[in-house]
C-alpha cells in the first residue's frame, strides 16, 4: 500500500522534527514546505505553530503560503492545525493588536491574562474532555476511550472558544476559562495541544484521526 | 494543573553521568537507552544537560538529541553551554522543544532577553544552581564551579521580568544525595516565582516527592539520580561500557548508593496521596 | 619544540614533554628523600616509555586491564585480617589520615568491611580550614573511630615552613616529613606493627621497590618508595627546610625542637617488623568512588567553592596553605593543581585527555588568593617578597617572560595541537 504524503509548513525555527517523526511513525512520508508549491500529491497539510499570531500570518502571506493553505482547504485536502496552527485557522487574534486569521473556523483568539486563570501561560499536561453528546462526533468519543488518561501536552498563552457546538470535538479548562482543544469541520482538524509531545495518547490520536484518509 | 514529573539526564562524551554536589561524575550508561526507558515508563518530560559544554565552549548535544529523541514523543528540554541564538536554533531543529540556559544567562542577560523575543517565552527556560552561603542562597555557574554574588530569589524575579517561561531550581547541597529536597529553598522560590517552577535536587524516597508537592507550590519535580539508580543495571545489559574508574560503580557488587525510585510506582503513590499527576 | 640552550633545574630533563595519555609533564619529580633535600638536590623525574606514556599511566592501566586478579588480592587482605584478628589490644592497625575522602574510605572499609580494629592518627595541617576541621570531626564521630591528633609546636613548624619556602620553595615540606613519620612512630609507641596507607605511590609515577608496602631498603641508586630514613647520617647533618640541623641549632634552636620531624630509627622498624601496607594493592583504588563513599559513610562535605588553581572542590580541602603547595609546584615543575587533579582523573578513567587539557588551560597557575593573607603571615613574608622569590625558582626551560608576565613556554594544550 502506497504511503500517504504529508507536508509540514515551516515558517520559523522550531521543533518540527518531532511532528515529522510522529507522522512517519504512523506511516506517512513527510516533506517540509517553506514556500508556495504544487500540492496535488499531498494527502495531508500540517500547520504547526510557534511564535505569535501576527508574525505567523505575516510570514504566511510573505511566502505565499496563505494561498497554499487556502488551496488545500478548497481542494479538500486533509488539513491539520497544531497549537498556533489551530489558532490562525480562526477569524482573528488579538496578540499584538488585532490580526486577521485564515477564517475557516468562527471565533476570536484571546489572551488568558484577561481572565481568572490558573496560569497565564499554560505549560504542561491538561485534561481534554471529549464531547459525547453530538452524534457526528461519536467516533471521537470512541477514540477517547482508548486513552489511558485524557492528558495532552499544551503550551499556550492564547486560547479560542468556538461558539459552534458542532465543531468542538473536545475542550479543556484553565481556571474560569473553558476553551476548545480539538475542533473539526469537513476536512480541517485542529488541536490546541501538541500530539507529537503527548506520549502514546498523542500517537493514538494522530493514528485514529489521520490514517483513514 | 497537574504536577509534572521530569527526569534529568546529564551527558558527558556520549555517556549518561551522575555526580553528587555536581562533583565526581559517574558513568551509568548510555542516554538513549535511559530516554527510551523513561518514555516507556510514562515520564512526563525529559531534560538533557551537557555537563561539559561550558568547559569546551562547544556543543555536541544537537546531534545526540536528534538520535535520542527519535521515538520519544514527549517534551524535551536541552541545556549545556548555550550562549547565543545559534546554539538555540541548532537544538530546536534537532528535536528540542525548550532550551535550558544557565551560565549563559548570568554572563549575558541581554542574550536571554533576545532569545525570549526570538523564540517565545515558553521555549526559554533558565536553570539556577544554588547553595546557601552565609545564610543566603547564592547562584553558581559553570557546573557549580563559580560562585556569583547573586541572590537566587532576586535572580528569579529578574528572569521572569524579562519573559523567561520556566525556572529549574537545583540545590547543589542536595543533588545526587537522595536525602530529600531543600523545602525551605523551594517554598521561598515558589512564593516569588510567577512562571513555571521545577524543583531539582534530593529525591530519594517517594515520600520526599510527596512532601515537596504538599508543602511547596512548585509546578513539577526533576529527578535524576534516583531514577538512574533504579534502571541502570538492566539497561547496562544492552551495550557494554568501559571507561575505567567512572564505571567501576557499575561493576562493583555492593552499590554504595541505596536510594532509587521507579517512575510508575512513584506516580501510583502520588496519585494515592491525591496529588494530581498524569 | 627543542629547548636547546634552555637549562632545566632540579635534575629534570631539558626538553619539556607531556604524557600522551594523561598530559603530565616530564618535569614532575617522583620521590625525594626530604632529609637530604637542599637547593642543589637533583630529583628523580617521572619516567616516560618509548610511546611517551608516563609510568603512572602504565601502572594505572594494570588496574583496569584485567591483568590483576582483584579477587585474589582481596583474599590476601582477608588473610591479613584473620592473621591480626586475635592481636592483643584494642587496636590491631594504624591508619594515618586527616578525614579527607581517602582516609575516610580506607579506615571505614578496613573496620566495617574487613573487620580490622584501626586506630586513626592525624598530623595536623599547617592551618586548618573550617571545612577541614568539620570533616575531621565527622570522620571520627559519624564514621566512628578513635584518633590521636598530633599538633607540632607552631613556633618550630612556622620556622621550618619559612625556611623551606626560602631555600626550596617547598612550603609543605614540614607537613610531609611530620605526617609520614608520625604514623610509624605511633605504630612503634603503641606496639602495633601493621599500618595502612592509601593508594600505592606508583599510581602517581613513583617507582616502587615493593608493590605491597613501603620498603625499608635503602638504595641510593633506586630509592623507590621507602620509609624515609637518615641511614648512617649524623642527626646534626640531616637537613630540614634545606638547612642542616646544626645550622638551625646555630640560630638558637635545640635538637629536641626537631624530634617530630626526624624519622624513627630504621633498625627499630626492622626489629619490630613494622609494615606499612598500601590498601591500593589489595583493593582497586578509585579516588572518585572514595568521594562517594566518604559522603555516604563519614559525613564528608565538600568545599563551598572551587579550590584555587583547580576545577574541583571535593579533594584536598583541609589546609589553608594547600593552594601554595600546588602553586610552588607549578612554579618549579610546571605541575599545577589542575594538572595534578586531572592527570589522576584521566588515569582513573573519569575524564578524557581533552578535558584535562581544557581544565589545565583554564585553572592551572591561578594564584591562591583565598588564604594568601594567612599564608604570608604564617611565613612572615610579604606578597611582593614571595613573588620575587618564586621567580628565582622558575626553570628557563619551562618558563618564558613575556610583557604580560610569565608564561609556560610550551603548555600542554599547545604541545598536543601541533
Amino acid at each position: 500500500m502506497k504511503k500517504k504524503l504529508a507536508g509540514i509548513i515551516n515558517i520559523s525555527i522550531s521543533n518540527i522534527l518531532s511532528i515529522k517523526r510522529s507522522l512517519e511513525h504512523i506511516g506517512f512520508n513527510v516533506i517540509i514546505i517553506d514556500q508556495y508549491q504544487d500540492i496535488d500529491k499531498l494527502d495531508l497539510l500540517v500547520l504547526p505553530g510557534v511564535g505569535t499570531f501576527k508574525e505567523a500570518m505575516k510570514k504566511l502571506i510573505e511566502n505565499n503560503l496563505l494561498k497554499l493553505i487556502e488551496k488545500a482547504i478548497q481542494k479538500n485536502k486533509k488539513v491539520l492545525g497544531l497549537c498556533l496552527g489551530m489558532q490562525i485557522l480562526f477569524e482573528e487574534g488579538e496578540e499584538f493588536g488585532l490580526t486577521k486569521g485564515i477564517g475557516f473556523f468562527k471565533g476570536k483568539v484571546e489572551n488568558f491574562n484577561k481572565y481568572k486563570v490558573e496560569a497565564n501561560t499554560l505549560i504542561g499536561w491538561n485534561n481534554v474532555r471529549f464531547n459525547n453528546k453530538n452524534k457526528l462526533l461519536e467516533q471521537h468519543a470512541l477514540v477517547a476511550n482508548k486513552f489511558t488518561n485524557n492528558f495532552f501536552y499544551f503550551v499556550h498563552s492564547y486560547f479560542v472558544k468556538t461558539d459552534d457546538e458542532n465543531i468542538e470535538v473536545a475542550n479543556s479548562t484553565n481556571g474560569e476559562v473553558v476553551y476548545s482543544s480539538i475542533v473539526k469541520k469537513d476536512n480541517v482538524l485542529a488541536f490546541q495541544f501538541h500530539p507529537e509531545k503527548s506520549g502514546e495518547n498523542g500517537i493514538i490520536l494522530l493514528k485514529n484521526e489521520l490514517i483513514n484518509l | 494543573m497537574i504536577k509534572r514529573i521530569l527526569s534529568r539526564i546529564d551527558i558527558k562524551n556520549t555517556f549518561l553521568v551522575k555526580g553528587m554536589h555536581l562533583e565526581g561524575l559517574r558513568v551509568l550508561g548510555y542516554p538513549e537507552f535511559f530516554a527510551q526507558k523513561y518514555y516507556n515508563e510514562n515520564i512526563d518530560e525529559i531534560i538533557f544537560q551537557d555537563v561539559v559544554a561550558s568547559l569546551y565552549k562547544k556543543n555536541n548535544l544537537p546531534s545526540l538529541i536528534k538520535k535520542i529523541s527519535e521515538n520519544v514523543f514527549i517534551p524535551i528540554t536541552c541545556g549545556g553551554g548555550i550562549r547565543n541564538n545559534d546554539d538555540i536554533s541548532k537544538l530546536l531543529i534537532n528535536g528540542a522543544d525548550r532550551v535550558l540556559i544557565n551560565t549563559g544567562a548570568v554572563n549575558n542577560i541581554e542574550f536571554v532577553k533576545d532569545a525570549v523575543r526570538t523564540y517565545g517565552s515558553s521555549t526559554i527556560a533558565v536553570g539556577i544552581e544554588t547553595q546557601k552561603i552565609d545564610n543566603k542562597y547564592k547562584v553558581f555557574t559553570e557546573s557549580g564551579r563559580t560562585k556569583n554574588d547573586i541572590d537566587a530569589f532576586e535572580w528569579i524575579k529578574k528572569l521572569q521580568d524579562i519573559g523567561v517561561g520556566e525556572i529549574i531550581l537545583s540545590s547543589i547541597s542536595k543533588e545526587g544525595t537522595g536525602r530529600g529536597f531543600d523545602l525551605d529553598l523551594n517554598e521561598k522560590a515558589s512564593k516569588v516565582c510567577e512562571v513555571s517552577l521545577l524543583a531539582h535536587g534530593g529525591a530519594g524516597r517517594k515520600e520526599d516527592v510527596y512532601e515537596l508537592f504538599n508543602s511547596t507550590a512548585v509546578n513539577g519535580v526533576v529527578i535524576a539520580a534516583a531514577f538512574h539508580h533504579n534502571y541502570f543495571s538492566e539497561l547496562l545489559k544492552k551495550k557494554e561500557i568501559s571507561m575505567g574508574g567512572s564505571t567501576s560503580y557499575l561493576n562493583s557488587e555492593n552499590f554504595i548508593n541505596n536510594f532509587s525510585l521507579n517512575i510508575k510506582e512513584l506516580k501510583k503513590y502520588l496519585k494515592s496521596k491525591n496529588i494530581s499527576i498524569r | 619544540m627543542k629547548n636547546k640552550n634552555l637549562n632545566p633545574m632540579y635534575g629534570m630533563p631539558s626538553e619539556v614533554k607531556y604524557c600522551t595519555k594523561c598530559n603530565v609533564t616530564n618535569q614532575t619529580p617522583t620521590t625525594t628523600n626530604e632529609y637530604e633535600h637542599d637547593k642543589n638536590t637533583q630529583q628523580i623525574p617521572i619516567e616516560f616509555d618509548e610511546n611517551n606514556v608516563c609510568y603512572g599511566c602504565n601502572v594505572n592501566e594494570k588496574k583496569w586491564n584485567g591483568k590483576v586478579d582483584w579477587k585474589e588480592r582481596e583474599k590476601e587482605l582477608i588473610e591479613l585480617s584473620k592473621k591480626f584478628k586475635n592481636f592483643k589490644g584494642q587496636y590491631n592497625c594504624i591508619v594515618g589520615g586527616s578525614g579527607g575522602k581517602d582516609s575516610a574510605y580506607q579506615s571505614h572499609t578496613l573496620k566495617y568491611k574487613y573487620g580490622f580494629r584501626p586506630l586513626t592518627v592525624t598530623w595536623t595541617p599547617h592551618i586548618y580550614t573550617d571545612i577541614g576541621w568539620k570533616n575531621f570531626q565527622s570522620w571520627l564521630h559519624v564514621g566512628g573511630f578513635d584518633n590521636y591528633l598530633f599538633t607540632p609546636n607552631g613556633k618550630i613548624h612556622r620556622h621550618l615552613t619559612r625556611r623551606s619556602v626560602i631555600n626550596l620553595l617547598h612550603p609543605f615540606q614540614p607537613f610531609i616529613m611530620g605526617q609520614k613519620n608520625f604514623s610509624v612512630k605511633m605504630a612503634n609507641q603503641m606496639n602495633i606493627p601493621l599500618l595502612f596507607y592509601g593508594e600505592a605511590p606508583s599510581e602517581y609515577g613513583t617507582k616502587l621497590i615493593d608493590e605491597k608496602k613501603f620498603s625499608t631498603k635503602i638504595d641510593i641508586s633506586h630509592p623507590g618508595f621507602t620509609l624515609d630514613s637518615i641511614g648512617s647520617t649524623k642527626i646534626e647533618d640531616i637537613k630540614l627546610g634545606g638547612e642542616t640541623i646544626r645550622h638551625h641549632i646555630d640560630q638558637g634552636f635545640t635538637l629536641d625542637d626537631f624530634q617530630p620531624y626526624i624519622p624513627i630509627d630504621i633498625n627499630i622498624i626492622n626489629e619490630k617488623k613494622i609494615e606499612n601496607h598500601f590498601l591500593g594493592y589489595y583493593l582497586k583504588w578509585v579516588p572518585q568512588e572514595n568521594y562517594f563513599y566518604a559522603v555516604n559513610n563519614t559525613g564528608y562535605e565538600i568545599s563551598e567553592e572551587r579550590l584555587d588553581g583547580t576545577y574541583q572542590k571535593y579533594a584536598s580541602l583541609d589546609d589553608k596553605i594547600d593552594g601554595f603547595h600546588y602553586y610552588t609546584s607549578f612554579i618549579k615543575f610546571g605541575f599545577g593543581r589542575a594538572m595534578s587533579d586531572s592527570t589522576m582523573e584521566i588515569r582513573n578513567g573519569h575524564i578524557t585527555k581533552e578535558e584535562g587539557l581544557g581544565l589545565m588551560k583554564q585553572f592551572d597557575g591561578e594564584f591562591p588568593k583565598k588564604y594568601e593573607k594567612e599564608f604570608f603571615d604564617y611565613i612572615s613574608m610579604t606578597k611582593i617578597e614571595f613573588i620575587e622569590l618564586c621567580d628565582k625558582f622558575r626553570p628557563e626551560n619551562i618558563w618564558v617572560k613575556k610583557p604580560n608576565g610569565w608564561e609556560l613556554r610550551n603548555p600542554p594544550w599547545e604541545y598536543f595541537n601541533k
